[in-house]
C-alpha cells in the first residue's frame, strides 16, 4: 500500500509540477492566437521530455550522477563550461520568470503592486529553498499546483463545439494573418517551454536527493509515463481555453491576467480564487526548482558537494550559489522588467540550450560501463536519436525565427 | 577488454586498467562518508627510470583552468593565485594511494575534511553560509591539521592535460595522429598507475564518447553525428615504443613508422 501511495504520490505531483510560468504563458499566447493549431507541437514536446527524462532518472538511479555531472564527464571542460554558462542563463531567466509569476499572482490576488511583492517572494523562495526539506518541496508545490487542473473544469463548463477542437488540433491549421515564421517561432516556444533544461537538472538530481536506485526505475517511470503527458493535457487545455474565450475576440495575451480571463468567464469569482492558488502554486514551486538547479549545475560543474539531503553548512558553496542566484533573480525585477516578456525569451532560449545538455544523456545512457544492464533499449534509442534531430533542428531554428519574427509580434 | 568498472553498488575495487583522459578525467570524486569532494580536474605524471606514472589527482581552479585554456583560463588561474593565501599556491593535489575505487565515480579513503583541496569551499562556509539566519546543524569538522606533504622534488611533475592533444611523430618523423588518451596499468607492487599505452586518435570527439572503445554502443543519430565529425581512431601506441616526449614542442616521438590498430 505505501508503494503505491508513494507511486501515486509521485505521479500527482508530477502533473501538478508540470506547468510552470512558462507553460502557462506560452500555451495562452498560443491559444489565443493561433487556436489549437500548435497542440501537435504540445504532443511533441511532453514526449521529448518523457524520453530525456527517463533516460536521465534511469541514469541517476543506476550510477548515481546527475545530468551536469555528466554534461562536464562527457563535453569536457570547455564545452562543459559553455553549456554550464548557457543553461545556467535559460535557467536563472525562468528562476527570474518564476518569481515574477509568484508575484503576479499575488498582485492580481491582493491588489497589491508586485513590484511590492517581489522582494518578500525572493525571501521566501530562499528561506524555502535553504531550510524546507527536498521532498516537502517537491510534494507541498506539485499538489497545490493540481488546483490548475480548474483550467480543464472551465473548459469544459465553457461548453464548446469538442469537434471543432477536435478538427482544430488534428489538422493543423494556420490562420489568417498570422505568417509561417510567427507559426514556426511559437512552434520552437511551445518546444522550449516543454523541454526546458532545469526540468531534467532538477529531475536527475531529484533521483540522486532521494537516494534512487534501480530499483526506483518503475517508480520513476510511473511518474514520467503517467503524470508528464497528463501535465500536457493540462497544458493544452490552458490553450483550448484561450482559444475558446479569447481567440474570437481578438485578445492576444500578454499578461498574466488575461491566462485567467477564461477561467473567469466560465466559472466567476471561485474558479479565479481557485486558479490564483494554482498560479501561485506553480510558479512558486517552479521557482523553487528552478533555483535549486542553478545550484545543481554549478556544483556539478566543479565537483562540489550538493544537495538538500546534507546539512546545509556541508554544501556550503551550493547553498552561497542559490542565495546569490535569489538576490540576482530580485535585483533583475526591480529593474521593472515584465515578467511575461522574460516568460516568453527564456523558452526560446531553452530550445537553443537543449542540445548539448541532451547529447551526453543519450551518449552515457547507452554506456554499459555507467548503466550495466539498464541501457537504452531500443525503443529508447530510436526516441532518443529522433529526438536528437529534432531538438537540434528546435535550436538552430530559433534564433533566426526571434530574430525574422521580432519575437513573434 | 572487458568493462573497467562496474556500475554503483558493485564497488570493483581499483581496477587493473584504466584510460586516463575517458575514465578518470572531469569525474566526481567521493570520500569516505559518501560526500562529493571534487571533480578530477588533472592527473599528476611523475618521470620514473622507465615512464611515467601517475602520483595524484589535481583539483581546483589552479588544474582545471590551464585546461580551459586561452584568457578565461588564464584568468581562472590569476584569480585563484590573487585569492589564495598563500604566495604561490599549488592546486588541491589527492595522492594517488588514497583512492579506493572508480566506478561512475572516483571514490577516496580519506574524509573530505582532511584532503585539504577545499579552500572555497571553507571560506563559504566561515564567512558566509554559516552566519546565514536559520542556520541549523555543525559544519564539517575541518581538519587544521599539518601541511599536505609537498610532491616528491625529484623531477618536475607533468600534467595529463598536456600530454592530451600532443603530436605522435613516427620513426621517419611523419604524423600519426594526436594524443587522446593514456592507458594505465596498475602497478601491484606500488599500487600506482603506470602509463602503458597511448591511445591516438585524428579526432579528440569521438574521444570524448568512448567511440573507439568497443564497450559504447551508440545509437543511430549519435554515430551518424560522430561520423561528420571526423575520421576514425588511428590506433594505439605501446609506452615501449617510445622515444621521448618534447614538452615544449608539444610531440611524442616514438620508434615505430605505423600506429597498431584495435
Amino acid at each position: 500500500v505505501k508503494r503505491y501511495f508513494g507511486v501515486m504520490l509521485g505521479v500527482l505531483t508530477a502533473i501538478g509540477g508540470f506547468v510552470d510560468i512558462g507553460d502557462l504563458v506560452t500555451n495562452a499566447v498560443v491559444g489565443s492566437r493561433f487556436g489549437l493549431g500548435l497542440v501537435w507541437v504540445v504532443v511533441l514536446g511532453v514526449v521529448g521530455i518523457c524520453v530525456f527524462a527517463e533516460m536521465s532518472g534511469r541514469i541517476a538511479a543506476v550510477s548515481g550522477r546527475a545530468t551536469f555531472d555528466l554534461v562536464r564527464e562527457r563535453l569536457g571542460p570547455r564545452i562543459g563550461l559553455a553549456n554550464l554558462v548557457a543553461s545556467l542563463g535559460v535557467t536563472l531567466l525562468t528562476f527570474i520568470a518564476e518569481i515574477g509569476g509568484v508575484a503576479l499572482s499575488l498582485e492580481l490576488a491582493t491588489s497589491v503592486n508586485s513590484l511590492l511583492w517581489i522582494p518578500v517572494v525572493g525571501a521566501v523562495v530562499w528561506i524555502v529553498l535553504w531550510r524546507a526539506k527536498f521532498s516537502w518541496i517537491e510534494n507541498a508545490f506539485g499538489l497545490l499546483g493540481l488546483t490548475l487542473l480548474v483550467f480543464a473544469v472551465a473548459l469544459w463548463q465553457l461548453g464548446p463545439d469538442w469537434s471543432d477542437l477536435f478538427n482544430d488540433a488534428t489538422r493543423p491549421n494556420r490562420p489568417e494573418g498570422e505568417g509561417f515564421p510567427t507559426y514556426c517561432f511559437y512552434a520552437v516556444a511551445l518546444f522550449g517551454a516543454a523541454m526546458t533544461p532545469y526540468e531534467v537538472f532538477f529531475f536527475s538530481s531529484g533521483g540522486v536527493e532521494e537516494r534512487w536506485t534501480e530499483k526506483d526505475i518503475g517508480t520513476m517511470r510511473a511518474n514520467v509515463f503517467i503524470g508528464f503527458p497528463l501535465g500536457g493535457l493540462l497544458s493544452i487545455a490552458i490553450a483550448a481555453c484561450a482559444a475558446v474565450v479569447l481567440m474570437p475576440v481578438d485578445i492576444s495575451v500578454d499578461s498574466l491576467g488575461q491566462v485567467g480571463l477564461p477561467v473567469g468567464v466560465a466559472l466567476g469569482k471561485v474558479g479565479i480564487a481557485v486558479m490564483l492558488i494554482g498560479f501561485f502554486a506553480a510558479t512558486f514551486g517552479a521557482a523553487c526548482e528552478t533555483g535549486l538547479s542553478a545550484g545543481y549545475s554549478i556544483a556539478q560543474y566543479f565537483g562540489w558537494q550538493w544537495g538538500k539531503y546534507v546539512r546545509p553548512r556541508e554544501a556550503a558553496r551550493f547553498h552561497l550559489a542559490i542565495l546569490l542566484s535569489s538576490i540576482l533573480g530580485v535585483a533583475v525585477l526591480l529593474t521593472t522588467v515584465d515578467p511575461v516578456k522574460v516568460t516568453e525569451y527564456s523558452v526560446v532560449f531553452s530550445a537553443l540550450a537543449l542540445p548539448l545538455t541532451y547529447l551526453p544523456i543519450l551518449v552515457v545512457a547507452n554506456d554499459p560501463d555507467y548503466m550495466g544492464e539498464h541501457t537504452n533499449g531500443r525503443l529508447a534509442n530510436v526516441l532518443g536519436s529522433i529526438y536528437l534531430v529534432v531538438i537540434l533542428v528546435a535550436a538552430l531554428a530559433a534564433l533566426p525565427l526571434m530574430i525574422a519574427t521580432k519575437a513573434g509580434q | 577488454m572487458t568493462s573497467p568498472y562496474a556500475p554503483r553498488g558493485r564497488d570493483t575495487g581499483l581496477p587493473n586498467e584504466l584510460d586516463a583522459h575517458f575514465h578518470l578525467l572531469d569525474r566526481q570524486i567521493i570520500d569516505a562518508e559518501d560526500r562529493m569532494v571534487a571533480k578530477v580536474d588533472d592527473l599528476e605524471l611523475q618521470e620514473r627510470f622507465d615512464g611515467f606514472v601517475v602520483t595524484a589527482i589535481l583539483t581546483g581552479p589552479g588544474a582545471l583552468g590551464p585546461r580551459l585554456g586561452g584568457r578565461l583560463g588564464e584568468w581562472m588561474v590569476a584569480t585563484w593565485k590573487r585569492l589564495h593565501h598563500e604566495a604561490d599556491p599549488r592546486p588541491g593535489r589527492i595522492p594517488i594511494d588514497t583512492i579506493a575505487g572508480v566506478d561512475s565515480a572516483v571514490h577516496v579513503r580519506s574524509r573530505r575534511a582532511d584532503l585539504d583541496v577545499e579552500g572555497f569551499e571553507r571560506w563559504a562556509d566561515d564567512r558566509i553560509v554559516s552566519r546565514l539566519p536559520f542556520v541549523h546543524g555543525r559544519g564539517p569538522q575541518w581538519s587544521s591539521g599539518p601541511p599536505p606533504e609537498p610532491a616528491p622534488a625529484s623531477a618536475a611533475p607533468r600534467r595529463l592535460s598536456t600530454l592530451i592533444g600532443q603530436t605522435v611523430l613516427g620513426a621517419d618523423g611523419t604524423a600519426l595522429g594526436r594524443v587522446s588518451d593514456v592507458r594505465l596499468q596498475r602497478d601491484p607492487i606500488t599500487d600506482g598507475y603506470v602509463v602503458t599505452e597511448l591511445l591516438v586518435n585524428a579526432n579528440k570527439v569521438r574521444s570524448r564518447f568512448g567511440y573507439e572503445r568497443p564497450a559504447a554502443e551508440l545509437p543511430p543519430a549519435v554515430r551518424w553525428l560522430l561520423r561528420l565529425a571526423g575520421s576514425p581512431a588511428a590506433g594505439h601506441l605501446s609506452w615501449t615504443e617510445v622515444e621521448r616526449v618534447d614538452w615544449d614542442a608539444r610531440q611524442v616521438h616514438c620508434r615505430v613508422a605505423a600506429l597498431q590498430h584495435f
